[in-house]
């Protein structure tokens, strides 16, 4: 890695940290193309690092790609195209509920540090899927 | 035969084919989708370490459960039931979900701290660690880091939450002297709430007096 990159970055990163108190559920950490989270009826770039929060809706573009790791240590990606609401992040018992409404979602449980199994329950327009651990992909549109 | 016999017949011979691979709670008859049509998919996949869970598609019209890695269920439509489990292997996978696969973040990383007893001091052998904390915080360029202190259990439960928290807030102090943001901190004491290993009330306990910090 170009050491001047390594010296500049950690201006950007001083500046990319939380801004309100609440803890995080997950934090975005890779990024290709365009993104967006609709917060509030807000709706802003997503960047790395950008910390995310139960029920932010995730869009991707028809270029962008996103990758979120959660605070328990489960990991989602959105390919090009995808929408998803994080609707509930529960910790003990470990819960998760996701309305994917496009796209194609890949996860992966977080299992360290997990002491019971861990349920997500994901909403698409065709089926419920629920999942007890570890790891899946969903693709609506059917690539 | 009637037609609902022939049907059953039918249902049943998809479900023991279908069955020979998979376990099915039920099969509802669906039209098969035309092979160029794009069909939603949910296919289970094995971790790294090759284990793997279970998955259950459901809508008004059935359900179906995957038990094993590479197998998938189209489900046409919300009009009609889940389909039957089909193999998918690894080339397939990696030619249809390669590019999401690849976008899932790196796990995180853990390190524990142990303590000298009721003191927020590091032992020598967790001290030699905090290089190594404060180069992978500033390799993932990480906002967001849990630090959560522990006890062991001499103490009263409301001192040991206060001396889990000082000595989260004494390791996220020395790390933060590295160049880490302080707003990329998350601290938090579980006192002696969360023993490593479970010991009576007032038994002191290296493995229990630590800090836990979880790099994302």
């Amino acid at each position: 890695m170009c050491r001047n990159l390594l010296f500049l970055c950690p201006v950007f990163w001083a500046f990319s940290g939380a801004v309100s108190g609440a803890e995080p559920i997950g934090v975005v950490k890779t990024l290709v193309g365009s993104a967006s989270i609709v917060r509030a009826g807000q709706i802003m770039p997503c960047r790395m690092e950008l910390h995310i929060f139960v029920n932010d809706v995730i869009q991707t573009a028809v270029d962008g790609r996103v990758g979120i790791l959660f605070s328990d240590g489960a990991r989602m990606a959105l390919d090009p195209g995808s929408e998803l609401k994080i609707s509930r992040f529960q910790f003990v018992p470990s819960r998760k509920d996701f309305g994917m409404v496009r796209g194609m979602v890949a996860y992966i449980s977080g299992k360290i540090g997990h002491f019971s199994p861990e349920s997500v329950r994901m909403e698409t327009p065709v089926a419920v899927i629920g999942l007890r651990g570890t790891h899946f992909v969903v693709s609506l549109d059917g690539n | 035969m009637n037609k609902t016999v022939q049907f059953a017949v039918l249902f049943l011979a998809v479900a023991f084919i279908a069955g020979c691979a998979q376990r099915k709670i039920a099969t509802p008859v669906a039209p098969l989708p035309a092979p160029a049509q794009k069909v939603p998919v949910v296919v289970l996949l094995k971790e790294a370490d090759g284990t793997f869970g279970r998955v259950t598609i459901r809508n008004a019209h059935g359900v179906v459960q995957l038990e094993q890695p590479n197998t998938a269920v189209k489900i046409v439509s919300a009009d009609s039931g889940p389909g039957a489990p089909e193999v998918m292997d690894d080339s397939e996978v990696r030619r249809r979900f390669g590019s999401v696969l690849r976008a899932l973040p790196d796990a995180e990383i853990r390190f524990t701290l142990h303590f000298l007893e009721a003191s927020d001091t590091l032992t020598a052998e967790s001290e030699a660690l905090l290089g190594q904390i404060a180069k992978v915080i500033q390799d993932r360029r990480s906002t967001f880091v849990s630090v959560t202190g522990h006890t062991d259990t001499t103490g009263t439960d409301e001192s040991n939450y206060q001396l889990g928290l000082k000595r989260a807030e004494r390791l996220a102090e020395i790390v933060k002297t590295s160049g880490v943001p302080a707003t990329a901190f998350w601290i938090s004491s579980h006192g002696e709430g969360d023993l490593v290993v479970k010991t009576p009330d007032n038994v002191a306990e290296v493995k229990n007096r630590r800090v836990e910090i979880v790099i994302r």
